[in-house]
């Protein structure tokens, strides 16, 4: 018998990750700990263990890979789903390497048991994985397997020693959610390095607002200038969407940024670069400058 | 003395692999081979400690096939001191485990590092696993997604992106750490540099060397690119009112807008 624990910092993710975990062994518990251990409500899973402790309050890596390890052993699991979040990707393979357990990173799916599937090269192919240890560590990215439903887990609490850990927060300034749910959107009109100054953004969100759409960016926009926020970021290490249209404007088009767009429904592109990579994966295309083309759509549009 | 470590990893352009189209299989053997992209930011921002003389010894370690002594270069001419190659073909496949293992073993012996520094995910296999993994072997704190670090005497304090927001964290060093690219603008190296590097010491181990197991932990059993058919209908833009016509009246009748 097969025993999966999951594990998630982001509460919304547990019901997902139950469903992932019912693909692979015949029981699922939960370990809800820190903050999501006050009251954890876990659907479909046979038991929720909830721990607290210094370093868990504030997701230090170090502590909570040391308590899910205690769970781990006390549970008797062989098997550990971890929400792929950014703290998951950090949690996941430190839980492997203390378990000495193969790792599998942001699996999509899971086509048979013991079978992981994930993108590779950057995003230019899909992999399938098989761990060749006696335990495995996976982290599931979000929003791939539906939520299970059920009643919430019983909760029984368990001890952990993790200690606190040698790394200490100094502060986290929230984020201010603008809460724009850019995987919902039918219509994504992406720009990227193509639009030079931070003034300029208004030309896209002109375009989107005329389309009926919401504006979403490259990496280097989020990551790099930080004009928008993570929310919008679209790519391998970004947000998946899958609009009925997509408008890049201004995006090069390497794979790492297809890979959050390539199943949209239409590929529009507008780029001055004839030989961007992009114009590949186009249906529509406009060899042409960014800062005419958005203009004439909004103006023809409205 | 204060040493750091960084970890940079070869990699294949991947904007150079081309699909076979029968296969739907990657072919890498045309693609140039390239240090993988934020591994720049990570070996700078040793380089920028070691200016600010925070920092007076740069190691620079890889695990790849021959070829990756040309990245190794490349990382000594932008001002790293060192270079050790562990140079092992049966760690190059079987997932990440043991090749985290070796690269931890090639830090303890570069001997009392106080700070490794690695990129957050690589180009190509983009696991983001290797500074997590390391820093666990090693029994170091791990700080990652950093984009800014401060060094004062055995402590580094940084400041990083985390899902909740901006996040600054502090710990003692020996420490790990993950780079995102906003850290710095990576240099590029001048040919006296280039040249210098040539004579840097560079030594090749094995796994055996570092008594790590090769035994693989994850095997990839398919690796395809999915089939994707686009329409391609390109429109050279002399006259913006009517490419702008021309792209709605399309999006008009495939009725998404
Ligand atoms: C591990 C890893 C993960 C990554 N994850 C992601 C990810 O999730 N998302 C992502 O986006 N990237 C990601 N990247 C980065 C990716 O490889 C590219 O570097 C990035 O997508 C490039 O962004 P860009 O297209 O905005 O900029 P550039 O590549 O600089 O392209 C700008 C484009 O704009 C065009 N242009 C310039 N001026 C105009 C104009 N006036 N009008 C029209 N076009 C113009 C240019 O011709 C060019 O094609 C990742 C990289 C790595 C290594
Ligand atoms: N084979 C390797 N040799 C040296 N460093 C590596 C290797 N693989 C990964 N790294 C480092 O770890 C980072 C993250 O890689 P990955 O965990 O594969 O996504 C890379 O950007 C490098 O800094």
């Amino acid at each position: 018998m097969s025993t999966v624990l999951v594990f998630a910092t982001d509460e919304d993710l547990f019901a997902e990750l139950v469903t992932a975990g019912e693909k692979i062994g015949d029981e699922v518990v939960a370990a809800a700990l820190g903050p999501a251990a006050e009251d954890p409500e876990v659907p479909g899973a046979s038991k929720v263990y909830t721990a607290q402790g210094d370093g868990l309050d504030e997701y230090h890596v170090d502590p909570v890979a040391t308590a899910l390890s205690e769970i781990v052993d006390e549970v008797g699991a062989d098997r550990v789903l971890v929400g792929g979040n950014r703290r998951g990707k950090e949690i996941g393979p430190q839980l492997a390497a203390k378990l000495d357990a193969g790792y599998i990173v942001t699996a999509l799916e899971i086509p048979e048991e013991g079978t992981f599937r994930r993108k590779f090269m950057g995003g230019k192919t899909m992999a399938n994985e098989v761990p060749q240890t006696d335990d495995v560590v996976a982290t599931i990215a979000p929003h791939s397997f539906e939520p299970a439903t059920g009643d919430p887990a019983p909760v029984e609490t368990i001890q952990v020693s993790p200690g606190k850990g040698r790394v200490e927060r100094v502060s986290l300034e929230q984020r201010d959610e603008e809460g724009v749910n850019i995987e919902e959107a039918d219509v994504v009109v992406a720009f990227g390095r193509g639009v030079e100054e931070e003034d300029d953004m208004e030309l896209v969100f002109d375009t989107a607002e005329s389309m009926g759409g919401v504006v979403g960016c490259s990496r280097p926009i989020s990551a790099d200038l930080h004009w928008l926020g993570d929310d919008r970021w679209i790519g391998l290490s970004g947000k998946v969407v899958t609009p009925e249209v997509y408008v890049a404007a201004g995006v090069s088009g390497q794979i790492q940024h297809l890979a959050g767009c390539r199943d949209s429904e239409l590929i529009v592109v507008v780029n001055t670069d004839e030989n961007a990579p992009f114009f590949e994966h186009a249906d529509y295309g406009l060899v042409g400058d960014l800062y005419d083309v958005l203009p004439a759509i909004t103006e023809k549009l409205s | 003395m204060v040493k750091a470590a960084v970890l940079v990893k070869q990699v294949p352009n991947t904007e150079e692999v081309r699909i076979d189209d029968s296969t739907r299989e990657p072919d890498t053997s045309r693609a140039e081979r390239v240090i993988s992209l934020y591994d720049k930011n990570a070996i700078e921002a040793a380089v920028q400690l070691k200016e600010d003389g925070e920092v007076e010894e740069i190691v620079a370690i890889t695990l790849g096939d021959d070829q990756a002594e040309e990245s190794l270069r490349e990382v000594l001419a932008m001002g790293a001191d060192e270079a050790f190659h562990i140079n092992e073909p049966e760690l190059l496949e079987g997932g990440k485990l043991r090749k985290c293992e070796a690269l931890a073993g090639a830090v303890e012996e570069a001997g009392d590092v106080d700070l490794v520094f690695a990129s957050e995910e690589s180009a190509d296999s983009h696991t983001a696993s290797t500074g997590p993994m390391v820093a666990e072997l090693i029994d170091a704190p791990l700080l990652s997604y950093v984009f800014d670090v401060e060094l004062t005497d055995g402590s580094v304090e940084v400041e990083r992106e985390i899902d909740e927001g901006i996040e600054t964290l502090r710990a003692p060093t020996p420490a790990v750490i993950t780079v995102v690219e906003s850290i710095n603008d990576p240099r590029l190296p001048s040919l006296t540099e280039i040249l210098q590097a040539k004579n840097k010491p560079l030594t090749e181990l094995s796994a055996e060397d570092l008594g790590v197991d090769t035994e693989p932990t994850v095997r990839i059993v398919e690796n395809k690119a999915p089939e994707e058919t686009r329409k391609k209908e390109i429109m050279e833009v002399d006259d913006p009112d009517e490419a702008a016509e021309w792209l709605v009246e399309n999006l008009q009748s495939e009725g998404v807008i």
